[in-house]
Order: C-alpha cells, then structure tokens, then sequence
C-alpha cells in the first residue's frame, strides 16, 4: 500500500486520495502518540496525569479518525469544496490536540512542538494555493495563546521533566532520543515525498512531450508521403486532360468543353494543394545546414517585380522601400522567396481594385523587418490567432475569393520559424492587414 | 523526314499522352519504360531528342541517364529535355535556372505537362 497520493492535479478524486493518505498518516501519529506515552510511563518520566491525559487524547483521536474513515468513504458522493472543508476541518482539529499535546509535556520546553512544522508541510502537499500560510499564522496563533494563558496565569504551566535531574538522566535522554528518531523519520518522508511528486511531474510531462513530438512528426511524414506520392498521377491527368482539350478543343460541342475546362481548373487545384502540402513539410529534411548567405533585397525586389503584373490586372499599386544598405543574412533562398511571395498574392488576392500594397524592409540593428501591408478586407480580431492554421480560411476569404488551399500563411509561419524568425499580424475588418515577419540576422560561423 | 523523338518515361499514360501531342506535331515518337533500356535506344535509334523524366524507380534516376548520355562519345550531342517532377519548378529540391550549368541538359519542362509547351519546347531543341 503506498501512502502516496499519486495524482498531482486539485480533482475531487485526487482531493479524496489525498484525505486517505492524511488519515493513514494519523493513524501513525496516533501509534507514535501512544506508544511515546507507553514509553513515558515505562520510564516513569513526567507527571503521571499528564500521562493520564496523553492517553486519553490518543484513545479520542483513534475513536475521531475512525469517524473519518467513514466520512471519507461516504465522501465519494460529495463535490471538491465540501471536500475541501472537511480535510481544513481535520487538520485544524489536528493542530489543536497538537498544542494540547505540547501544554502537557511543558509548553515552551516540549520537544513537541517540532510537529508544528510537519503539519504547515503537510498543509502545503495537501492545499491548493497559500494554504501552507494560514496553517503557519494558526499555529504561531494557538502556540502564542497557550504562552499567553500559562504566563498570565489563567492556565497552570506544567514542569514536564520537574523532577527530574536534567544532566545526567538517562530516561530524559530516552524521551528525547524518541522523539528525535520520529521527527528524523517523519523529515526523511515529508521530504521525499515532496520531491518524488515533483519528479513524477516532470516525467509525465517529458513524456507527454516526447508524445507530441512523436505525433507532430508523423502527420508530417504522412503529408509530405501523401502529397508525393499523389502528385505524379495527378500530375498525368491533367496532362491528358491538357491533350484532349487541345487534339479535340474544336471538335467537341461546348457543354463537353466546358466540362473539359472545369475537369483542368480542379486537378489545377489539387496540384496546387500538394505543392502547399509538401511546402508544409519542407524543413524537416534539410534544416538550417543547407543555408546560405542570401540578400533580401534583391528577393523582396525581384519578388515584387514577378507579381507586379497580378497587382496591376486588378488596377492595384504595388510599392516597395528596401535601404540602401543590403541586407544579407544565412537562409534558405526558396523558402524565403516563398514567405514574401504568399505574403504579397495574399495581400493582392484580398485587396479590392484600385488598392494599395505596400512591401518595405528595414534593418534594425539585431533583426531585418519585413512589413507586408493592403489596405483590403482586412481580418477580423476573432479570426486573427487561426490564420497561421493549416487548411484555416476565414470566412470572408472563403466568401470571396474561391481559390486557396488555407495553406499558405501555415507555409508562411513554417519557413519563418525555420529561420528563427516571428511573424506579426495587425490588421482591421474593412481597413486593411498589416504582416511583419521579423528575422534575426545571423553572424557566418 | 519527320524527327525523331524517344520518351523515357515509367508513367505510361504520360507517355501516350505526349506521344498523341508529338505525332500530331508531326514528330515520330519511341518510347522507353526505364533509363536502362532509354539509353540502349537512344544508341541504336539515335533519336534527335530525348524527353527525359527526373524521377522513375529512384528520384534522380533521369539525371544518372542524363549524364550518362553526355559521356558517350556517340551519343553525347543528342539533346535532352527533363521533365520535373511537381513543385520542383518553383520548389526546393533543385532549381532548373540556377543548376542548369551543371545539369547537362538543354531544356526543363515541369509536370503537368502542357501540350504547347511541350512542341514549342521540342521545336525549339530538336537537332537539325
């Protein structure tokens, strides 16, 4: 049987556990607590009443604990806060014969009171939260209250090694060699236990955490396999298709040509859905050690000149600001080429006729800053932290724009993560978005 | 005399759909199933270009039948077009415009293949 409660989180069930557990550790404190007073009178130290008293406090606290075995079987059915009350009620109860117990062996002289700060640690394990701190204001509060009735009189103070010789006696050093020897125990527990808890915790959670990683790389594995291998039959179809459409385009009648022509326009769409895929998955094989030294401004340009053409067929500007100093860092060409060119077709896909796209890169100091800026659609406050999902179109761009495989900012977070970079959408529904990616320049090892 | 032009490629349906757009072109078309039997062809048949796909049973399968081509003294002038496979036009595992100096081939054409570009390409390749 372990006395461990084994499951770290506040449920109702663990709650539970953890009152079986304090109830098992008071039947050995009342053990401890009776055989002591077994011992005292064998050795026939201190005064016989308080002797007498020891044991009857032993035999009330043996019926008490009995009563709460029984609560606590019957406690299944109650919810955690009445839980909650009934272990506070314990362990007040507990503290209470505790500073009983430390009047008859003598008040400020009882080797007792070291049990005080078994019951504040106990208090800690078992409590949610600052438990462990009233526990420690009520026992500085019931300890001083005992000091204070003793020394005004109200209560008597109790000699508890009166008479006795205190150099030299070996019953003294027998009592307090037995107390020793539980509080040493008692320590030695209290402590393990708190660490093993810690441990156990951290274990679960290394675990869970390999777990995850585990299941993260495999639905890559999964999708960069699936996207390869359905690419080249894909890719054959609609090469077959191409032929058809251009060896019998004229002869057939037109509602099989347009069937034709929609048939191309969905396996476009699949090819370009296993492009996205398999841009998702890139990185896992080649990491940062196929790095070069790339120059973003001749990207950034470059990029803005190959889409100027779509800007302009919807009558759009589209502008970019680079400094004058270039900026190099180590990359990965591709994959850079493929952040700012989705960032761009985004903004011009979801920007309105006659818009603005502006494209500016800046140098600052640790860290080159990219902004990708339309005044378009916009994204709305609730939509914005699942835009980087996978397969996530917001409602607004599924409503009118019907192209986009909801893959391209997930490409887009990828890649920048790849390069130990971040990126930062600002935008308002109706006014326009605003993307910053930032990518920390890196010194040549 | 029409020119002569030999497929290498595994996918069947590929194969006969560019064979339909080049006899249309009035080209003559032969075919190869692997690199193997592509080069065993091109030295018997000697095509005036071959179309040669990247990736059959190995992913860069084309490129070891490419060089090989360009190894032989016979065979070497023949010129070469490479079908790439998906994405890899745009994408990451090589990239046509920037290796065509150490990739000895003439022309790249990415999958799928579109019919126009694929005469236009041939034309513009083909040995005279």
């Amino acid at each position: 049987m372990s006395l461990f409660p084994d499951i770290p989180a506040f449920s109702s069930a663990s709650m539970l556990r953890r009152d079986q557990w304090l109830i098992r550790l008071r039947w050995l404190a009342i053990l401890g607590l009776l055989s002591g007073t077994l011992l005292l009178k064998m050795i026939d130290l201190g005064p016989p009443n308080n002797i007498k008293w020891m044991a009857i406090t032993g035999c009330f606290m043996l019926a008490l604990n009995f009563r709460y075995v029984l609560y606590a079987s019957r406690k299944r059915q109650f919810g955690m806060s009445s839980l909650v009350i009934l272990m506070n009620v314990q362990m007040v109860i507990d503290l209470i014969v505790l500073t009983f117990l430390v009047y008859l062996t003598g008040s400020e002289e009882s080797p007792l009171m070291f049990f005080y700060v078994f019951h504040i640690i106990l208090a800690s394990i078992i409590f949610p939260g600052g438990f462990s701190y009233y526990y420690s204001i009520l026992v500085i509060f019931l300890f001083s209250l005992l000091l204070a009735f003793e020394h005004s009189g109200i209560i008597p103070h109790t000699c508890f090694f009166h008479e006795i010789n205190l150099a030299g006696d070996v019953r003294l050093a027998i009592g307090v060699w037995f107390i020793f020897v539980i509080t040493m125990v008692v320590s030695a527990y209290l402590a393990q236990n708190v660490t093993e808890r810690h441990r156990r915790v951290r274990q679960k959670l290394e675990i869970a955490n390999l777990k995850l990683q585990e299941v993260n790389e495999t639905k890559t594995t999964f999708f960069r396999f699936a996207s390869h291998e359905m690419k080249s039959p894909v890719a054959t179809i609609q090469s077959t298709l191409l032929v058809i459409q251009d060896l019998l385009g004229e002869k057939v009648d037109k509602r099989a040509k347009d069937m034709l022509n929609r048939a191309i326009g969905r396996t476009s769409e699949i090819i370009e859905m296993l492009k996205d895929l398999a841009d998702l998955t890139y990185g896992n094989l080649q990491e940062q050690k196929e790095f070069t030294r790339v120059d973003l401004n001749t990207i950034l340009v470059e990029l803005v000149e190959d889409l100027l053409p779509n800007a302009e067929r919807k009558k759009q500007t589209l502008s970019i600001k680079v400094p004058r100093k270039r900026c190099r860092l180590n990359g990965d060409s591709s994959a850079l080429k493929k952040i700012f060119s989705n960032l761009i077709s985004n903004a011009i896909r979801y920007t309105a006729s006659g818009g603005e796209i502006k494209v500016s890169l800046k140098f600052l100091k640790t860290h080159y800053e990219i902004v990708v800026s339309d005044n378009g659609l916009g994204i709305p406050e609730s939509e914005q932290v699942n835009i980087f999902k996978e397969f996530y179109r917001t409602a607004a761009a599924k409503k009118n724009i019907s192209e986009g495989t909801g893959l391209g900012l997930a490409i887009v977070l990828r890649m920048v993560e790849l390069h130990g970079g971040s990126i930062l959408v600002n935008s308002v529904e109706g006014q326009g978005s605003q993307f910053t990616v930032e990518l920390p320049i890196r010194e040549i090892v | 005399m029409a020119k002569k032009i030999l497929l290498i490629d595994d996918d069947f349906d590929l194969v006969e759909a560019m064979r339909i757009t080049l006899e249309a072109a009035g080209f003559e078309v032969i075919d190869a199933q692997d690199g193997e039997t592509g080069l065993e062809k091109i030295r018997t048949e000697s095509p005036d270009l071959v179309v040669l796909d990247v990736m059959m049973s190995s992913m860069d399968e084309g490129f070891h039948v490419a060089y090989k081509i360009r190894e032989e003294a016979a065979i070497k002038d023949t010129p070469i077009v490479m079908l790439t496979a998906v994405g890899n036009q745009t994408g990451f595992q090589f990239d046509p415009i920037k290796d065509a100096d150490f990739l000895p081939v003439d022309a790249f054409l990415e999958k799928p293949v579109n019919p126009k570009k694929l005469v236009d390409v041939v034309r513009q390749n083909v040995k005279l």
